[in-house]
């Protein structure tokens, strides 16, 4: 079991639609492949953690990062880990209309997003609180 | 039959034909093209003249003198303006017009032929050719000026990598003259170590048909050598291979020197880092470490991949990884520095102490923190022995204390025992010696004194837990006053006189069981040292001093003393002058700690045999 956790710059903004059509097929895929995680979006800022047996992931990480949609991926970590920290395929991003997506499964507001999970080691949570912030923003920082 | 068929062909020929007879050029045979050229009225027999349609006063001369000089002239691209109708719009055409003499057998001028051909589109066709030629002469010293003031070199390679063209910036560069062999030429001007490489690549590219983009060094024409920077793309003509390059050579020295400079800059700061015995590290701007100086990978046992953008925090005691990992989220949030101090592992498993401090600086590439980990475990561990022996310390004091109080309090029981078997002894036995008397009262006054040792240093071990005491605001009178009611027996066996003046500062800021005990000691000490001959005296008076801080003076009449030196500590002199007065010394240091412990002093003045005065100093 690995994991692997990335930071990319979208090519354009990407839209509501745009994202709810990549939570919906990133959620279909991602179950079929046993693939988990969670993506960070917001003002074209991207984070992604995605977990599952190396034999898919890392595959799967050089198809997202050779995705036109978005450029600049950096990939932080590729590691093993004990165990899953996300119980499915998940997404956090500020969405332009509220209405709408309180009701779509994996989806966050990102104040609304649950701690970081503490099976992972504290070194990697930090990442991920670590990119959660350079992508959201500081906790209590206000969304325009 | 054949001249109709002939007839039939000249008419309908797409170019005019006509015969124009006689001096007078009076038409004849004109075919329709020829008609319609002439302006469609055309009757036969009539001069030209007559109706010259849109032909020029100078065509009709010409005309006439062919008809008299019987030779043939052909006008190229003679402009008409047609058709001469008012209604239409007048368009230029061009002919080409052949006037061929009619002679008869005896070589006499007969008339005119006249062929005409419409040349309009070939004419108008050269005429947009010359513009065009014209605009491209334009355009071409434009361009010629463009390439020729840039500061770059520019060139053209045919296919085979051959110079078709270099701008003269190239010879103004290299100092070779105009007539020199480019291609021959510009490879050894190349620098040796990069000709190589320059040769390979600009071929290849060559061979592959796409452009480059590279760097190397040329001479100069001052010996010097240049970096430059040559790019140049392929001209395709598709879909066959390339027949050209066009290309720009641009000198890049300063930049590359510069950016070579950096380079080395970083370069040298990184051996920096990399020498120091210290854990160095750099982090983005969003908080992922992205360098570890060699110490670290020394130090941890952990190589940087090993070790992770976050790696450092799992090298921490795990009580201090989570708090530690706030923080530094926090930090990145705000840009405030980081600092705290860690015990980090080392390789081989032992916790050190350490500094961890980091900071955000900002340079041309945005910014970016800076960290340090300073290893700080032997200091730690040397404050740490420092600190439990201090604390050791301080417990055998505080023992020591305890002891002198238990012992001083269980030893009154004995002691007062023994007076109780000493005053029974002395009641029912008989001595039989001379001095028994003496005796007695020796043994008396040593009960007496072991008494009066016992109970001062119980009170002292008392009053210093004390010293720590919280402070109110008191009265100065009613604590004297109880205190006196504590010394009434001596204040009665003396039959001393004590007045208290409390009214110049009536209340003290003080901690009472110390004020007690300050006032205690005093007025104690003062009918202790009371003069055999006569009865004590004792002023207590409160004041305040120059600097509006509050004084207490004791004043006694009693035996006084010299005092000698300033730095000798007062209890000690009384001590010394005054062997017979019992525990006065303990007495004396215990109000002096006390004040001093709250900032103040104790003064004393005294003249042998007549007094002795002490003033407190409650803060200075
Ligand atoms: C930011 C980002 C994150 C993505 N994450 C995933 C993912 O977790 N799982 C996945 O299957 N595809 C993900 N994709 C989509 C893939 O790049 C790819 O488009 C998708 O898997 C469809 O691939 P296919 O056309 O080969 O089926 C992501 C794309 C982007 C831009």
């Amino acid at each position: 079991m690995n994991h692997i956790v990335y930071m990319s710059r979208a090519v354009r903004p990407l839209s509501d639609q745009d994202l709810k059509e990549l939570l919906d097929q990133c959620r279909r895929d991602n179950a079929l492949h046993d693939v988990t995680g969670i993506l960070f979006y917001s003002h074209g800022n991207i984070a992604q953690l995605i977990e599952g047996a190396p034999e898919i992931i890392e595959p799967l990480f050089e198809k997202i990062s050779r995705d036109g949609r978005h450029s600049h991926v950096v990939r932080l970590v590729n590691k093993p880990i004990a165990a899953r920290s996300f119980p499915d395929w998940s997404m956090a991003f500020h969405p332009l209309e509220h209405e709408g997506f309180q009701a779509l499964e994996g989806f966050f507001l990102p104040d609304q997003l649950p701690p970081t999970p503490t099976s992972m080691t504290i070194a990697d949570a930090l990442i991920v609180d670590l990119v959660r912030q350079a992508v959201l923003g500081a906790p209590g920082q206000s969304e325009l | 039959m054949r001249e109709q068929q002939l007839q039939h062909i000249l008419r309908y020929m797409p170019a005019g034909i006509g015969t124009l007879l006689g001096p007078e050029l009076r038409f004849g045979f004109l075919n329709e093209a020829m008609q319609n050229l002439l302006g469609g009225t055309t009757p036969a027999g009539e001069p030209l003249t007559a109706y010259p349609g849109p032909l020029t006063t100078d065509l009709l001369e010409v005309m006439k003198q062919v008809y008299e000089a019987g030779r043939p002239f052909v006008a190229k691209a003679y402009p008409l303006l047609l058709p001469i109708s008012e209604e239409e719009e007048k368009i230029r055409h061009y002919f080409d017009l052949t006037l061929e003499p009619l002679q008869d057998d005896d070589d006499q001028p007969l008339g005119l032929l006249v062929f005409a051909v419409d040349v309009t589109a070939q004419e108008e066709a050269r005429q947009r050719a010359h513009e065009l030629s014209l605009e491209t002469r334009r355009l071409d010293a434009r361009l010629r000026v463009l390439t020729e003031t840039a500061p770059q070199i520019t060139f053209s390679l045919n296919a085979d990598g051959r110079f078709e063209y270099v701008s003269p910036q190239w010879y103004y560069f290299t100092g070779q003259p105009p007539t020199a062999d480019l291609n021959a030429i510009w490879p050894l001007l190349i620098h040796p170590d990069d000709r190589l490489r320059v040769l390979y690549q600009s071929d290849t590219a060559r061979t592959m048909g796409v452009g480059w983009n590279y760097e190397y060094r040329l001479r100069r024409h001052d010996g010097q050598y240049r970096w430059m920077l040559s790019r140049a793309l392929p001209e395709l003509h598709a879909p066959d291979k390339p027949v050209s390059w066009h290309g720009a050579v641009t000198e890049v020295h300063d930049q590359r020197e510069l950016s070579e400079a950096l380079r080395r800059g970083e370069a040298e700061l990184r051996f920096l880092a990399d020498s120091i015995p210290q854990l160095i590290w750099t982090a983005s701007r969003v908080g992922f470490i992205e360098y570890y100086n060699k110490h670290t990978a020394e130090y941890t046992g952990l190589s940087e991949q090993e070790l992770g953008p976050t790696g450092w925090i799992a090298l921490l005691e795990t009580a201090e990884q989570a708090p530690a990992a706030r923080r530094w989220v926090q930090c990145v949030a705000t840009g405030e520095d980081f600092e705290g101090l860690y015990q980090m592992r080392r390789h081989d498993g032992q916790f050190r102490w350490h500094i961890i401090r980091a900071r955000q600086l900002t340079d041309s590439n945005g910014p970016r923190w800076f960290g340090a980990c300073t290893d700080v475990d032997d200091q730690h561990r040397l404050r740490e022995v420092l600190q439990t022996q201090y604390d050791e310390l301080a417990r055998t004091n505080r023992d020591l204390d305890t002891f002198v109080y238990t012992a001083s309090h269980d030893l009154k029981q004995p002691l007062f025992n023994l007076r109780g078997l000493f005053d029974e002894l002395r009641r029912t036995a008989t001595f039989h010696d001379a001095e028994q008397d003496i005796l007695l009262q020796m043994v008396d006054e040593a009960l007496g004194q072991l008494d009066g040792t016992l109970q001062e240093l119980a009170a002292t071990v008392q009053d210093q837990r004390e010293l720590a005491a919280p402070t109110e605001e008191l009265d100065l009178r009613s604590v004297a006053e109880e205190v006196l009611l504590g010394l009434r027996a001596q204040v009665q066996e003396t039959q001393a006189v004590v007045e208290l003046d409390m009214a110049a500062s009536p209340t003290l800021l003080y901690g009472r069981a110390n004020l007690r005990s300050v006032l205690h000691n005093l007025l104690s000490n003062a009918i202790k040292f009371a003069h055999p001959e006569r009865a004590p005296h004792i002023v207590a008076r409160s004041q305040v001093s120059d600097t509006g801080q509050p004084l207490l003076i004791v004043q006694d009449n009693g035996l006084g003393m010299s005092i000698s030196s300033e730095s000798d500590p007062m209890f000690h002199t009384f001590e010394r002058q005054h062997p017979h007065v019992v525990g006065a010394g303990v007495g004396l240091y215990l109000v002096q700690r006390i004040i001093n412990s709250r900032g103040g002093h104790l003064a004393v003045t005294s003249t042998l045999g007549e007094g002795t005065t002490f003033t407190v100093h409650w803060f200075e």
